[in-house]
């Protein structure tokens, strides 16, 4: 059951719930989807598409160095828990990656999977987007990421 | 070792950003292995400094002072701050897990940092001075522990 050519309709709904704060949702919902290696690319390429159209969003095109400097400092600045969890060299470099292809591959793709959905969840969160806010992001990432896998 | 009149005016040069006078003669570019008077006060005057500027603070004021002298400094050179080093360096002296002497890695970082500490403060030159003696007490202090 894989679908190399696009994000499959479990993974948006996972994290549909995810970015809603829904997390007993999201835990049913992500625990039962596919592990394959095929969805998991999809996954991470969702995931990836979520962060850059967050990014975009919270930053526009090509934000100038400061202002990321600016912005990480202000997510890790609202506790400990972010500060421990985005080192800020790796996740402003991650934004940067956005507009630019900068060099990430010494991050561990863990690490950086963490730093995206860590970074998406504060832009959304801070948008306060409605139902149908929230499905617009999610269907602009979904787009995204379908022309990078097909 | 003791810490000399040259130690203090070394230091005193260092934060009136006069560089080159005398001053890597006392606080010499890395290694800095060995502890010598020059580098107990330039412990003191960081220890002082981040106390100073942070006690009764949270880590995030750390992160954002940080942020600041960043952009300050800009991305790259020689003055470049690493936000992880800059932070920690700073949190290990306001939590006391640091001992009396900086490690040759934090001292590198902190001699940068001094500046931004002290910088932030806006000191009058008489409220240096007095930051100055409060250091030079304070460094010989380590030197008793």
């Amino acid at each position: 059951m894989s679908h190399p050519e696009h994000v499959p309709d479990d993974v948006v709904a996972a994290f549909r719930a995810y970015l809603s704060g829904d997390r007993e949702l999201w835990k049913t919902r992500n625990e039962a989807l596919d592990r394959s290696r095929t969805v998991q690319r999809a996954y991470r390429a969702f995931v990836s598409a979520m962060f850059a159209e967050a990014v975009d969003r919270r930053l526009g095109r090509h934000p100038a160095w400061e202002r990321i400097v600016e912005f990480v400092a202000d997510i890790r600045a609202r506790d400990d828990a972010l500060a421990d969890a985005l080192d800020p060299d790796e996740t402003e470099r991650m934004i940067a990656w956005v507009d630019d292809d900068a060099g990430i591959d010494d991050i561990d793709a863990d690490r950086s999977l963490g730093i995206w959905i860590l970074v998406v969840t504060v832009i959304v969160r801070d948008a306060d987007l409605d139902d149908a806010g929230l499905d617009a992001f999610l269907q602009r990432a979904r787009t995204f990421a379908d022309e990078v896998l097909g | 070792m003791r810490i000399t009149r040259r130690d203090v005016a070394a230091l005193r040069a260092y934060l009136h950003r006069r560089m080159f006078r005398g001053v890597f003669l006392v606080f010499p570019i890395p290694p800095w292995r060995k502890v010598t008077g020059g580098t107990v006060l330039l412990d003191a005057a960081f220890r002082l400094a981040a106390h100073r500027r942070f006690t009764g603070r949270t880590r995030a004021d750390v992160i954002r002072f940080v942020a600041r002298a960043r952009i300050r400094r800009g991305p790259a050179g020689p003055n470049r701050l690493e936000p992880g080093p800059a932070e920690q360096v700073i949190m290990s002296v306001l939590t006391g897990t640091r001992p009396g002497h900086l490690t040759e890695w934090q001292r590198a970082k902190s001699l940068i940092l001094l500046n931004e500490l002290i910088d932030d403060e806006h000191l009058t030159a008489t409220e240096l001075e007095d930051f100055i003696t409060e250091a030079v007490r304070l460094a010989a202090e380590v030197r008793r522990e």
